[in-house]
């Protein structure tokens, strides 16, 4: 019996032996798991970031300006193809500071590619097939348009903004009096890519005499009923061998229709930024001019009507006197006030010769129609609305403070 | 009080699997739908949408509190019969994975536009799903471990970078607020109602908390947090794009912040940071809601234990997320179901709580039997 018991304790002890192996060789499994899926992550880490999607980067060739100019129809060469897109490229190893005990070259610091194409995609496909690197549009600062293209239209040609998803959305766009093929191939004063000249003006003067425009907001704008663009214009001045923004070029819908001045720029600024940052000189009775900086300014739209046929606009405007060009250095409170009558005078008119000139081009830059459907909603429709727009009646209302004088008046 | 679940969950586990549930799943397209039906008020369309899903987070935790430590499952069989329920909760189930895929599939699409370009889009399906089912094998604790990591940082981010957008609004562009019909809001809460499906994992969670009231408490906080931050995209996404410049994009929030300008610290980088941010919350809810759909059919049949189940549902899954062979296909069945397949599954709920309440089925038949 005892033998049979012991026997029986003996397969006990075998099971329980082999429970603690079952056990011992799960907890090796344990860790063996732990390994191979450390492995597997390291696997697809090396897959996904190795093998796919490498790009060293000294094989990609940056883009910083895409430049798209119209081809005359009569033009010989021109067969399908509507446009001539310009790429520009910087040689990075040009523009690296001279490391020490080299001397320095003046060698060019960018290259610029051109094709004629259908489109700008296309135009895109066939300037990868030519450089020798892999085109890389995630650093495009600039795109610019001719300015006799931009009349012909450009939605067509800007639908790959939003489709290709590396592209900046906030690159600036402009328009450009002579070809966007030859401002590229330009140098600055400063021997800085001339993307990146334009881009960094944009940004430093994005009120004024000219405006900033991302591209994300054209983009948006072209999108919506009853909104009209602008964006700012650019000329290559040969003489001081400088990139002058000069206005604004104003479009009715997608097409360019008109400039505006500097001028008149500078009111587009205060009613649409908020602000102008280079100033006014305001002519003042007797021959005299008094000279302003630093405006600051809010504006509302009251459309009067559903109809969207009468509109006023409030216009609060804070600026600091920085100029008279007649000696006065204490003036009266009732020659303050009068100068501050002037001024909004001056404003009020200047506003409503303004309005006037984007009126006359049918061009709803100010979104008056959307001020009106904000306020009537369904009751105002957008139909025929640039028709509309140039003859509404609008009323300006301009309340001017001089915040400073520079001096104790 | 019987309990058979050996897991319990926090009442504050609630709140972080909701909210990570909630913004986990396609975040980033909701402007486009409530856009698409209500127009420049299509911020209402989230607060419309939550209608429906609010009453169904109440029958949830009625039906709980009336069947005390019963699975959905269970309380469903004895409110309805045992064939109609099976058949109903196969229905549901096969619905919500058929959806929850699909979204992974879009989702993957985003992934290969925006990340990893030239990859194959197969390869980090194929990873994503793997790490899914890894995540969802060790169960409900493991998941909320997960999401307990990583909801923090995660939400602080989606919310700040949703605030960081509002400075580029233009008021008139969300005006007039109450531009739309009786009608075209019911249609816009159709519409949105999808955004809120993960609250319907509740019928799954709610027997592993003894706490009941306290669960509704951290799990309304959770639906509010997430009604608010859908408003807030909306309001960003309608106010920056305008109503009818928003249908240009596929994904109107990842737009918005790209154009974000965060001069000298993120500068083009404010997108890539969101969309890594949001991809970790959608891994977490697609992990969380695997194991829903596993763990319920598990209780459905009996005989199929847990890992078996998300064995069972891995094929079609997986099916599903290779199989669409490009945009038209995935986007044409997700577009069909956000629009009309999923008011029905916010219906079952409330009707099973009806029926148990007409029928006195459950604690209140006890109370009324005793009195």
């Amino acid at each position: 019996m005892d033998h049979l018991t012991g026997g029986l304790n003996g397969v006990k002890v075998l099971r329980r032996l082999n429970r603690l192996n079952r056990l011992e060789r799960l907890d090796r499994l344990q860790s063996l798991k732990g390994l191979l899926l450390g492995a597997l992550l390291l696997l697809f880490a090396l897959l996904l970031s190795g093998c796919w999607d490498v790009e060293e980067l000294n094989v990609r060739e940056l883009c910083t300006a895409i430049a798209i100019d119209g081809i005359p129809d009569d033009a010989e060469d021109a067969g399908d193809n509507r446009i001539r897109v310009t790429l520009q490229f910087p040689l990075p190893q040009h523009i690296l500071p001279p490391t020490a005990g080299v001397a320095t070259s003046h060698r060019t610091t960018f290259y610029t590619v051109s094709v004629n194409a259908k489109s700008v995609g296309e135009a895109i496909n066939r300037i990868n097939d030519q450089i020798t690197g892999v085109l890389d549009t995630s650093h495009v600062k600039l795109i610019l348009l001719q300015e006799d293209y931009a009349r012909g239209g450009i939605l067509q040609e800007l639908d790959f903004v939003t489709r290709v998803p590396k592209l900046p959305r906030q690159a600036s766009i402009i328009v450009t009096r002579q070809s966007g093929e030859f401002i590229l191939s330009q140098t600055s004063p400063k021997d800085l890519l001339p993307s990146l000249d334009i881009f960094q003006q944009l940004q430093l003067k994005s009120s004024g005499g000219s405006l900033d425009v991302p591209l994300w907001k054209f983009v948006k704008i072209l999108d919506e009923p009853g909104q009209d663009p602008f964006l700012p214009v650019m000329e290559y001045n040969e003489g001081n061998k400088t990139f002058a923004l000069n206005g604004i070029a104003v479009f009715q819908h997608d097409r360019l229709v008109g400039l505006l001045d500097t001028n008149q720029t500078r009111i587009i600024s205060m009613l649409d930024h908020g602000r102008n940052d280079s100033g006014f000189e305001i002519p003042l009775p007797g021959n005299k001019r008094a000279t302003f900086r630093r405006f600051r300014c809010s504006k509302r739209i009251i459309p009067q009507n559903p109809q969207g046929s009468k509109f006023l606009i409030k216009v609060k405007v804070h600026c600091v006197l920085s100029e008279l060009d007649f000696s006065q250095p204490n003036m009266t409170k009732a020659e303050m006030e009068q100068l501050h009558k002037q001024a909004a005078r001056f404003i009020k008119e200047e506003c409503q010769r303004t309005l006037r000139r984007i009126q006359k081009m049918e061009a709803d830059i100010l979104m008056f129609g959307l001020s009106c459907y904000a306020k009537y909603g369904k009751d105002f429709s957008f139909g025929d609305w640039p028709k509309r727009f140039s003859q509404a009646d609008i009323a300006v209302e301009v309340d001017l403070q001089i915040d400073r004088s520079g001096t104790y008046f | 009080m019987t309990f058979p679940e050996k897991t319990t969950l926090r009442p504050s586990m609630y709140f972080v699997l909701m909210i990570t549930g909630l913004l986990g799943f396609d975040m980033l397209a909701s402007p486009l739908i409530s856009a698409k039906a209500l127009g420049n008020a299509g911020y209402f369309a989230p607060l419309a949408a939550a209608v429906p899903a609010v009453a169904a987070m109440c029958a949830i935790f009625a039906l709980q509190k009336r069947f005390p430590g019963q699975s959905w499952v269970q309380y469903s069989i004895k409110t309805i019969g045992r064939i109609p329920a099976t058949i109903i909760l196969l229905l549901l189930m096969i619905t919500w994975r058929f959806y929850t895929t699909l979204l992974s599939r879009d989702i993957m699409s985003l992934v290969s536009t925006h990340m990893l370009i030239k990859t194959p889009t197969w390869v980090f399906s194929l990873m994503g799903f793997l790490g899914i089912i890894y995540l969802a094998y060790h169960g409900i604790e493991s998941i909320s471990r997960f999401m307990s990591f990583v909801f923090v940082p995660a939400s602080i981010v989606v919310f700040l970078v949703a605030l960081s957008a509002m400075p580029y609004i233009d008021i008139r562009q969300l005006l007039p607020v109450f531009n739309f019909s009786f009608w075209d809001l019911v249609k816009g809460a159709f519409g949105v109602s999808y955004i809120y499906l993960p609250i319907m994992l509740l019928l799954v969670m709610t027997p592993f908390t003894r706490d009941l009231r306290s669960a509704r408490r951290f799990t309304s906080g959770a639906l509010a947090l997430g009604v608010l931050g859908f408003i807030s995209e909306s309001l960003s996404a309608i106010g920056i794009f305008g109503a009818t410049g928003l249908m240009r994009y596929t994904w109107p929030t990842l737009e918005f912040v790209h154009i974000v300008n965060v001069r000298y610290l993120a500068l083009e980088q404010l997108g890539v940071l969101l969309l890594t941010v949001w991809l970790v919350l959608t891994f977490g809810a697609a992990a969380f809601s695997y194991w829903g759909a596993s763990y319920s059919l598990s209780q459905l049949f009996p005989k199929i234990s847990y890992k078996t189940a998300m064995l069972i549902l891995g094929l079609p899954t997986g099916l599903i997320l290779l199989l669409p062979r490009n945009i038209i296909d995935t986007r044409y069945y997700l577009q069909f179901l956000q629009k009309w397949g999923t008011m029905g599954i916010y219906i079952f709920p409330l009707t099973i709580w009806l029926i148990a309440v007409i029928r006195g089925c459950g604690k209140g038949k006890k109370r009324h039997t005793k009195d």
